[in-house]
């Protein structure tokens, strides 16, 4: 991530405005009720964050706030037992977590067995 | 184990990993995690450390002389009830020393953490400042 060139005040020359694409290296947990994504994304306020949900495809964009020229990227292709209605995000020191959680069909769910 | 519906055969998360450039090493390899940068700038030095996860309480930062050192850890656990299914993010414990080309006036340090980077301000020590001096007349 330190191989692009930075003037001496920390920004981009506007000359040479390049913005590069990071993947960012991520973590996924599963519970029995939601899928976690945990994605590395320094340099990034929450409100440069975005999450977006497209068919069964969750891309998590990110731009860099403290320098102008660094973007993380990355799509996931997702179980369709996630219900996409009920996801959220919250972002925090750099890291960003994605909840994605399972429809109620997917649940494990004990069924009452009666006597018959 | 028996399945009843082909959904619960799921094949678990694919990934797109041509969004952009790979991985970078340093942020996943735990020896080289996290990234620091240290740049001289006039009368000052500053490291920059890219930790996302860690928070004001987790870096302990030292000066003495011409060397800084910065150390901390970063736990990746599984939350209560979770099972990894993916692991990519480092964990490591890290105690970082840097020796600088001059001494520091460690009384003047700076360190500041915004969305997961370390800053670090260190001022030059006043005997290691570039000085102007003015030729006399004789």
């Amino acid at each position: 991530m330190n191989t692009t060139t930075e003037t001496k005040n920390g920004s981009t020359p506007k000359s040479a405005f390049v913005r590069r694409t990071f993947t960012p290296p991520v973590d996924v947990y599963e519970s029995t009720t939601e899928f976690l994504i945990v994605a590395d994304i320094p340099g990034v306020a929450a409100d440069r964050v975005s999450v977006v949900f497209e068919n069964d495809v969750v891309t998590l964009t990110a731009d860099r706030t403290d320098r102008g020229d660094v973007r993380y990227e990355r799509a996931f292709r997702v179980p369709p037992l996630v219900d996409t209605s009920a996801a959220s995000a919250e972002a925090k020191h750099g890291t960003v977590v994605i909840h994605l959680p399972k429809s109620a069909r997917a649940q494990r769910k004990a069924i009452p067995v009666r006597t018959g | 184990m028996l399945s009843i519906w082909r959904e619960f055969d799921h094949p678990f998360f694919s990934f797109d990993r041509h969004a952009g450039e790979p991985v970078d090493a340093a942020a996943t390899t735990s020896a080289r995690w996290p990234a620091i940068t240290v740049t001289e700038r006039g009368d000052v030095f500053e490291l920059v450390a890219e930790a996302p996860g860690l928070g004001e309480k987790d870096f302990e930062i030292s000066v003495e002389g011409d060397v800084v050192r910065v150390s901390g850890e970063r736990k990746v656990a599984a939350p209560e009830g979770f099972a990894p299914r993916v692991r990519e993010r480092a964990e490591a414990k890290f105690s970082r020393e840097f020796t600088l080309p001059t001494r520091v006036d460690a009384e003047g340090v700076e360190a500041t953490l915004a969305n997961g980077v370390l800053r670090v301000v260190l001022p030059k020590a006043k005997e290691s400042r570039a000085r102007t001096i003015t030729v006399k007349a004789s």
